[in-house]
């Protein structure tokens, strides 16, 4: 019997963020990904899973093959979710800024994390923002930071608070690890 | 487009995915597969009395089986449960679904089906291989326990934890047997309660069992209530016809007494505690079982369960026996097995070693206020001395008269006797201890302290009835056993929020555990109890996480009585425990011998 949380209607009214990760083989094979859906809290509601195989060929930039295939996986695993998150987090190192300003188009915030310290480029579509609690951090919104008192940049700091901003990206990362590492299918 | 219009691929720029080359157009040939969804849904407990599980199915594209339910109150939520399949192609359900639950009927379905499996079965934990995906993610994409214990972490908790605590929930939610014996007042409530609600947010378990001195069940409650406010608790009690339903009620917790949970185990496996496989029993106040031939601690130790765990701080009152009985609950027991049975020796040492943990005050709350232990020794006025000689003497003769059939029970009769005696006298009802305990309470009163007066006796001629008739301008409260548990409740209440009640007189037996006493800073032992475990758990009322201020002992003894001389041997017998059991210590009525208490009047045994 799952436990419903306490204040529950919060969770509700704030909705849902999801994790994009794409994580690139170990064999350069190709790319895996998902997209993990939690609620205010941490709870995990979906997860969303996909892999694609590229070509190992010199006719092709290995950037364009990237680009490609991550456009390609990624709209797989929109495909196959019903639910519409407030906002899509991703890691600047692992998602390019083209794949939502130019290849994919959603409705909801996207926004980039990279860690202050790096060097990140970003397009001139996205709009910088920089976080200093509990680390240092710039965050790339598509195509705007939403409004101070919007209810995205409201579970943006509710997950903040909870720790939540880049922890899930490990859960994401181990469940992509637990399907496709075990099985074989690619070497993440 | 997708199953849903939030988001669409664009062509703004012309991805380089194909390029010519001479006549020929090639294009970037990818290996495509289908995306699979789990759905983990979030699931509402409805109200009602439904006992059946309904489940709704709906196919949205060959690729995704979304499965939704409706959860309604389930009679038994353990003996059922879905089976999710192992898929690529498709989104499997995970509500209810634990990890460590028997797996067998899982199967790759190609479309949703809902398998019920008998979980009274429990076979071994499965290999990785045997565990669905599905279950595998469920337990990998919820938040790590640590996080789940931090402070910025996805759950609210309503104080700090300690960082010992923090380790003991660890302890708890990593070992399917645990004997938490840390010292009192180290909290091993919350850290109970917090490993549950980990537990059952991980949904690593679904059921608990937990059994607690009849006299504690509002406090657990109140501390489940305040520390893990998602659970829903359904405390056993009352008339057998009301505890029926308690028993059928949906809850993640039972919360029963062991005196209820004797009555309500019977021969019948269906009977309520036996019907189900727990996920969980945790034993309060362990030390109850300590006897392993009495029937409640044969029936705790008959429980199915998957993880068993005792709280006590004190795992040894009298004799290495007592651990051994409860060591021999401290471990699952699986469908058809035999209850542990476990004997002295190496692997009782080296089981003991291995499921105890226990910390003690001094070593992980250095900044505790100090405990002080004084003893107060009186002189009996002229006529409480001559009560208490007279009948020592004529108890002699008794015995001696008796001669070979004198018995322990006669001896300890007078002793009894003699202790009363040493509270009040008989004939005048004068007392050289209220004489005493009055002019400190006067004193603790001006300077703004509170205190704790805990005797053997409840009545009125010489136990904490008496005491509190002769303390009355001082506004004593009262807490004996025989008062019912929301009197005693009501008792607690009044003193902790009203701070015109300096005194609070307790039956050692019924206020010596599980109380949260800080209030108070000094504590007086009116008359000896027979096993200084139990004394220094009623000290422990007082002396925990809390206190501000060192807390005074003071303990009574007449001069040149009987007290003297249990008092003397006591502390022989506390050093010699002391060293072979870790601070634990004996019960001078269990471990006395028959030279002991005959000794005692100078005489010698039959």
């Amino acid at each position: 019997m799952p436990i419903p949380y306490r204040d529950i209607d919060d969770i509700e009214e704030l909705g849902l963020a999801a994790y994009l990760r794409i994580v690139a083989a170990g064999d350069k094979s190709g790319y895996a990904g998902t997209l993990f859906v939690i609620n205010a809290h941490g709870e995990p509601i979906e997860f969303t899973y996909n892999r694609i195989e590229t070509p190992h060929t010199f006719l092709w930039r290995q950037d364009d093959i990237r680009r490609h295939a991550m456009r390609k996986l990624t709209a797989s695993i929109l495909s196959l979710c019903p639910k519409t998150p407030r906002l899509i987090l991703c890691l600047a190192e692992e998602v390019k800024s083209e794949l939502f300003c130019q290849d994919i188009q959603v409705s909801i915030p996207v926004c980039r994390l990279a860690p202050a310290i790096e060097v990140t480029s970003y397009s001139g579509d996205e709009s910088q923002d920089t976080l200093k609690d509990p680390e240092p951090m710039n965050l790339f919104w598509f195509p705007n930071r939403p409004g101070e008192n919007s209810i995205e940049i409201r579970l943006l700091q509710e997950l903040i608070s909870r720790g939540l901003l880049v922890e899930p990206f490990e859960r994401a990362a181990i469940g992509l690890k637990e399907v496709y590492g075990a099985e074989g299918n690619t070497s993440l | 487009m997708g199953l849903s219009d939030w988001w669409e691929e664009t062509h703004k720029v012309e991805a380089p995915h194909a390029r010519w080359f001479g006549l020929f157009r090639r294009e970037i040939k990818l290996k495509e597969y289908s995306p699979s969804r789990l759905t983990i849904p979030p699931i509402r407990i409805a109200t009602g009395k439904s006992l059946s599980l309904q489940y709704k199915v709906s196919i949205s594209t060959p690729n995704s089986l979304s499965a939704e339910w409706s959860l309604t109150p389930a009679m038994n939520l353990f003996s059922c449960g879905a089976t999710p399949f192992d898929t690529q192609n498709g989104s499997v359900d995970l509500a209810s679904v634990l990890l460590n639950k028997d797996v067998s009927a899982s199967s790759k379905h190609p479309v949703a089906t809902h398998i019920f499996i008998d979980s009274y079965k429990i076979k071994p934990l499965p290999t990785k291989s045997e565990i669905p995906l599905s279950k595998r993610l469920a337990y990998l994409l919820q938040p790590s326990t640590d996080m789940l214990l931090s402070k910025s972490g996805p759950l609210e908790w309503p104080g700090t934890l300690f960082e010992y605590q923090m380790e003991g929930i660890k302890a708890l939610t990593t070992h399917n047997a645990l004997l938490l014996a840390d010292d009192m007042g180290l909290g091993k409530t919350i850290q109970a309660v917090g490993a549950l609600r980990i537990l059952f947010l991980q949904r690593h378990i679904e059921s608990c069992l937990l059994i607690v001195p009849a006299s504690l069940i509002s406090q657990w409650r109140k501390e489940l209530y305040h520390w893990a406010p998602e659970l829903r608790i359904s405390t056993i009690k009352g008339p057998a016809s009301e505890r029926a339903w308690q028993w059928r009620s949906p809850a993640h917790t039972y919360l029963t007494s062991y005196e209820t949970f004797r009555s309500d185990f019977t021969d019948n496996p269906q009977s309520p505690p036996r019907r189900h496989i727990w996920d969980v029993v945790i034993l309060d106040e362990a030390q109850k079982i300590k006897n392993k031939d009495v029937e409640v601690s044969r029936k705790c130790k008959q429980l199915r369960r998957r993880r068993a765990w005792a709280l006590t701080g004190t795992p040894i009152e009298n004799r290495m026996d007592d651990l051994v009985s409860i060591l021999e609950f401290v471990t699952p027991l699986k469908d058809g097995d035999s209850p542990l049975r476990l004997t002295h020796g190496q692997e009782l040492i080296d089981r003991h070693k291995r499921l105890q943990l226990r910390r003690k005050k001094s070593d992980v709350f250095p900044q505790l206020p100090p405990k002080i232990v004084s003893q107060i020794v009186l002189q009996l006025d002229a006529q409480q001395r001559e009560s208490y000689e007279r009948a020592e003497k004529e108890g002699i003769i008794q015995l001696q008269e008796k001669g070979q059939t004198a018995r322990i029970e006669n001896v300890l009769e007078l002793i009894m006797r003699l202790k009363q005696i040493c509270n009040f006298c008989p004939m005048s009802g004068q007392s050289a201890k209220v004489e005493d305990i009055y002019e400190r309470l006067g004193t603790l009163e001006s300077e703004g302290h509170r205190a704790l007066i805990f005797s053997q006796f409840i009545d009125q001629e010489y136990g904490a009835r008496a005491i509190v008739s002769k303390l009355q301008s001082l506004q004593p409260l009262l807490y004996t056993g025989d008062l019912s548990l929301s009197q005693r409740d009501a008792i607690i209440r009044e003193f902790k929020e009203n701070p015109e009640h300096r005194v609070l007189v307790l039956s050692i037996r019924a206020g010596g555990q599980g109380l949260n006493l800080q209030d108070a800073s000094y504590v007086f032992h009116f008359d000896r109890w027979w096993n200084p475990a139990v004394e220094r758990q009623a000290e422990g009322r007082s002396h925990r996480l809390g206190q501000t201020f060192p807390v005074n002992v003071y303990k009574y003894i007449c001069e040149g009585t009987i007290e003297e001389r249990i008092d003397k041997i006591l502390q022989e017998k506390q050093l010699l425990f002391d060293e072979l059991v870790d601070d634990v210590t004996i019960d001078l009525k269990a471990k006395l011998t028959s030279e002991e208490l005959f000794g005692l009047f100078g005489l010698t045994p039959p």
